[in-house]
């Protein structure tokens, strides 16, 4: 059995068995090859290494064996205990490419992690940007600096853009544009510097995205609320920043005075002097001194009764300026920060369009006569008709009358159409205006004759063949006996129909006649509904009849026969044969083309139409072919052969014909086969093969009984 | 004119007594007599020794006719099952087996020209599918020419001299006259079931439904002689007619079980036979139909066959 069983490998033994040169029973492994994958070859023991499905040197789970150990997987190593030797790692911190490529090699988290751990980190891991993404996540937290770049790029990196401006020597928070030669904030008597521009606030376009009405600014108490003022305090400290420094001038005033009734200015205070406001520049912090947010700090406002107090705890000059500038009445600023121009004011009310009568209009005043007319306007206007809806209704006709114009000599095509057509006219152009029909006669000379408009009549009448109109026309008169037929539900529609069908049939001749009611265009179009009815109907039955014959032919029954067969009692030669008149009526010739190969085993030759011979061939071979005319002549020639085939087969079988016969028919078939030879013919219709084939008497006698009988017979 | 023969001098039956389509002496002398019955075989009887000499089964169906070639080599049958079988006689076997009438095939008739002693070349079938198909006896395959001008189903064809006749359903009857490519259609008013041709080939005896026999003139289309019966029946089956005694009487089975023979001359009925022993009438059936008469002129015999399964040879009485 086992023996059997490695016989495959016998080959294997035979040839190679240097590595093992003593194996006598059993498959000796394959030699170790180490670039071979691993197929069970030999590995000395100590090349052999356990590793898990990621390389990592590990041995085994907790029930086979758990963490390799040492050399060979006990304790220790080759060299026993000696620890390798120590390399400091110090050079290789860093840049270093070795010591990079080396360190996740050596030592990663990962590799102190089994699957279980793996799988925990996998689970735990978010996929995310790295950093605010533009226009999708960073939007906030840069709308936290404000200002037109940042609105603008809602990305926190710097974009091209800003790096571009930053070339052009922008800085951060600064306008954009010629540099503006100007004192410094504040300082009033120093000398005039060159400063960038003011930055301009961009118009914010935020995304409302909560349910709330238009402009509002969410409850005051709630911490939403909160933090939208704070953003409007924010955004206010910034407008102020934006003024012309030549308008807050007369702002800033208080703002001098709350720093001097200021305290706890500390360190930030030393490093300016004391006209300046520390907070006007540098790091835009407000820094809010009273826990609670501004809302406490309003209270504190309303509580206070000093007002020199008052303004004591805020820092925010610029909030106190903004809230002064809210405070006075159409003191606003344009939606891009600036104050509006001198001498106009923002409105408090919505510029609504719809309040169309805001403004009306100055009335003019009853009875007032402008002086400036001239004469001849004032002629048109009293000559005109007063309303407008007179204008309208003028036709060109009115018109020429009023102004006095001479009729033109022409006709309008009105006057040629009849009441009718002009009311269609009316209802299809929705004019009731249109002039009044005529109907007037074409004018001498161009008069349709009567048979052109019978002519003009029956080309409406869509043509349908004969033949069809017959069918269908049969199909509809059997409509009575159960089958379906159109319009069976309308019997007017029907009758229309089967005039139709008969005027194209050809039983009646006169146009159909078209009913009062119906328009021409009504009638041409249900004929060639009709003719459509009667090409769908006809052909079907028509069809159906050519593929069975109906029973009437067969007619044994008279009902049957008179039922079915009444299209069919048109054949002449049907009646005939019924009435017994046999001869020309129940005879038709047909052509008939035999194929040559027919001809040839029927021994005929073949027409003239089919085989495109001509007579002459057959005029000099048969005898007396003049008086026998043209279809005796093959007979006569078939008799010939006839003859001479009959006297062959009484040679062979016997069984008919004369002895005295014999001799003629030989000689006949002499002549024949002369003839043949003559003609240049192969005698197609001999087999030697299947001749040779045929059975002898003997076997004939044996079937068919014996000589006797033929004897008797003969 | 001599006596029509009105004795029956043997009494042939098959062994399933199922009905008989066909029925046809053997070509020459005519000592054999082939039937061909709804059994699906074919028989070959000696009517002197009323026995079965050969049985020949292929056919899947009912066999609907018969013909046997003029050297009585050969054979062919037709069938329900739409093929045509050309059979040998001797071994029993079918040689050729024909197909391409796409329904059953109901008529058939060898023709042509054989070579020195040799049978004839073709095999003319005509079938329900209205087709005329002559196919080559010596060439396995197709046929030589497919005749499709019936308008209905052929049921029965005759071959004559450079002549195929062809009687259909659709009450005509054409013969196609191949040496002068022409067809002349006959219409004789009623379905057509049998044909025979006469022995000038100048007339053919026509079968119809409706109990009429017409004798045509072929050249002229006209009807030499009508011949009908009170007693004669012939509305619903297929019979088969023959004209004998050298086309001086029409023969033909009816429906109830009798057989008629007129007088061609003048056309009266001369006899009226019944083919069933008890000299009753049939049931109305099928069984008691007289399906097909053959005329052997060689013994002044002839046969009827019937539904019932019997075959009748009468002859001249002792």
């Amino acid at each position: 059995m086992s023996s059997q069983k490695k016989r495959p490998f016998s080959s294997t033994l035979d040839s190679n068995p240097s590595h093992a040169p003593y194996a006598l029973i059993g498959t000796p492994l394959p030699a170790y090859d180490p670039e071979a994958r691993d197929d069970g070859s030999y590995v000395p023991i100590w090349k052999q290494e356990v590793t898990d499905e990621r390389g990592r040197k590990r041995l085994h789970g907790a029930f086979t064996g758990g963490w390799s150990a040492g050399y060979f997987n006990s304790v220790g190593s080759k060299e026993g205990w000696t620890p390798s030797t120590f390399m400091s790692s110090r050079g290789k911190k860093g840049g270093d490419d070795d010591a990079g490529k080396e360190k996740p090699k050596g030592q990663r988290v990962e590799d102190f992690m089994d699957e279980e751990d793996l799988a925990e980190r996998a689970e735990g891991e978010v996929i995310s940007t790295q950093d605010g993404f533009a226009g999708l996540g960073g939007g906030r937290r840069a709308g936290a600096e404000g200002g037109m770049f940042t609105d603008l790029f809602r990305a926190t990196g710097e974009t091209m853009g800003v790096k571009l401006l930053q070339r052009m020597g922008w800085r951060a928070g600064q306008g954009i544009g010629p540099k503006v030669r100007r004192k410094a904030k504040g300082d009033e008597k120093g000398e005039v510097h060159l400063f960038a521009p003011e930055d301009s606030r961009m118009i914010g376009l935020g995304k409302k995205k909560d349910r709330k009405g238009l402009g509002f600014a969410g409850e005051e108490k709630l911490g939403s609320g909160e933090a939208e003022a704070k953003e409007e305090e924010e955004d206010s400290e910034r407008d102020a920043k934006m003024m012309p420094s030549g308008r807050s001038k007369v702002l800033v005033k208080p703002k001098q005075k709350l720093k001097k009734s200021g305290f706890g200015m500390g360190v930030l205070n030393d490093t300016g002097s004391d006209d300046e406001d520390a907070y006007d520049m540098g790091p835009k912090i407000s820094y809010n001194r009273i826990i609670g947010g501004d809302k406490k700090k309003k209270g504190l406002l309303a509580t206070n009764a000093n007002p020199a107090v008052q303004q004591k705890p805020t820092f925010g000059a610029s909030k106190k300026l903004t809230k002064q500038t809210n405070s006075l009445a159409g003191f606003r600023k344009c939606h891009d920060g600036r104050l509006p121009l001198d001498g106009f004011v923002l409105t408090t009310a919505p510029l609504t369009l719809l309040q169309e009568n805001k403004y009306p209009p100055p009335t003019v005043p009853e009875g007032w006569q402008p002086s400036r007319l001239s004469q001849t306007t004032s002629n048109t206007v009293t000559s005109r008709p007063n309303t407008s809806t007179d204008l309208q209704t003028l036709d060109p006709k009115s018109r020429a009358a009023i102004l006095g114009e001479q009729p033109l000599p022409g006709k309008s095509i009105f006057s040629f159409l009849t009441p009718s057509a002009r009311d269609r006219l009316a209802t299809a152009t929705n004019r009731k205006d249109l002039p009044p029909a005529l109907s007037e006669k074409a004018p001498p000379g161009f008069e349709l004759s009567e048979a052109d408009r019978q002519k003009s009549l029956s080309d409406l009448v869509p043509e349908l063949d004969k033949a069809t109109a017959a069918a269908a026309l049969q199909r509809l008169d059997g409509d009575s006996r159960g089958g379906w037929a159109p319009y069976s539900e309308d019997a007017a529609k029907r009758d229309r129909y089967r005039y139709f069908l008969s005027l194209r049939a050809g039983t009646e001749t006169i146009l159909p006649p078209r009913p009062e009611s119906m328009a021409l265009d009504d009638w041409s179009r249900e004929l060639t509904e009709f003719k459509r009815a009667a090409e769908v109907f006809g052909p079907i039955s028509s069809a159906m009849s050519g593929r069975f014959t109906s029973s009437g032919v067969a007619g044994s029954s008279p009902s049957t026969g008179q039922g079915v067969g009444g299209g069919r009692e048109e054949d002449p030669a049907e009646k005939a044969a019924k009435l017994g008149m046999f001869g020309p009526m129940t005879r038709s010739t047909i052509d008939f083309y035999p194929t040559r190969l027919l001809c040839k085993r029927f021994n005929v030759r073949p027409p003239a139409h089919v085989s495109g011979e001509t007579d002459a061939s057959g005029a000099g071979n048969g005898a007396g072919g003049s008086s026998a005319g043209k279809s005796s002549m093959p007979g006569l020639d078939r008799m010939i052969r006839d003859g001479g085939f009959k006297a062959s087969s009484f040679v062979s079988g016997g069984m008919e014909g004369g002895e005295k016969e014999r001799g003629e028919a030989l000689v006949t078939s002499e002549g024949l086969r002369e003839s043949r030879a003559r003609r240049g013919e192969v005698d197609v219709e001999r087999n030697e093969a299947l001749e040779g084939m045929r059975a002898g008497e003997a076997v004939f006698r044996a079937v068919f009984g014996g000589d006797e009988d033929e004897e008797e017979d003969q | 004119m001599p006596p029509f023969p009105t004795t029956p001098l043997t009494r042939l039956t098959t062994p399933s007594n199922s009905p008989i389509h066909a029925l046809t002496f053997s070509s020459g002398s005519g000592q054999y007599l082939l039937t061909g019955s709804s059994d699906r075989s074919i028989r070959l009887y000696n009517p002197n020794t009323s026995r079965i000499i050969q049985t020949y089964s292929a056919h899947g169906y009912e066999v609907l006719d018969l013909a046997v070639s003029r050297d009585n080599a050969r054979f062919v049958s037709v069938g329900g099952d739409k093929t045509v079988f050309l059979w040998d006689v001797e071994s029993g076997v079918s040689v050729r087996r024909f197909t391409g009438h796409t329904g059953r095939v109901e008529g058939c008739a060898f023709g042509g020209e054989g070579g020195e002693g040799s049978g004839e070349s073709v095999v003319v079938t005509g079938g329900r599918d209205g087709t005329v198909r002559v196919w080559d006896v010596r060439a396995k395959g197709k046929e030589v020419m497919v005749l499709r001008e019936a308008g209905d189903a052929v049921s029965s064809v005759v071959v004559g001299d450079g002549i195929i006749l062809a009687g259909s359903v659709d009450g005509r009857v054409r013969c196609y006259d191949l040496a002068a490519g022409k067809a002349e259609v006959d219409c004789l008013g009623a379905s057509v079931v049998s044909l025979s041709l006469g022995g000038d080939g100048e007339s053919y005896l026509a079968g119809t439904l409706g109990g009429k026999l017409r004798l045509m003139d072929r050249r002229s289309g006209g009807c030499l002689q009508t011949f009908r019966d009170d007693d004669f029946k012939n509305e619903e089956y297929r019979v088969r007619s023959t004209l004998a005694q050298v086309d001086g009487v029409a023969v033909c089975g009816g429906e109830d079980g009798r057989v008629v023979v007129w007088d061609v001359l003048s056309g009266e009925v001369r006899e009226r036979l019944w083919h069933t022993e008890k000299g009753e009438r049939g049931d109305g059936g099928k069984r008691g139909v007289v399906s097909a008469v053959a005329w052997n002129g060689v013994r002044e015999q002839w046969a009827s066959a019937g539904g019932d399964g019997t075959v009748v040879v009468w002859g001249a009485g002792e």
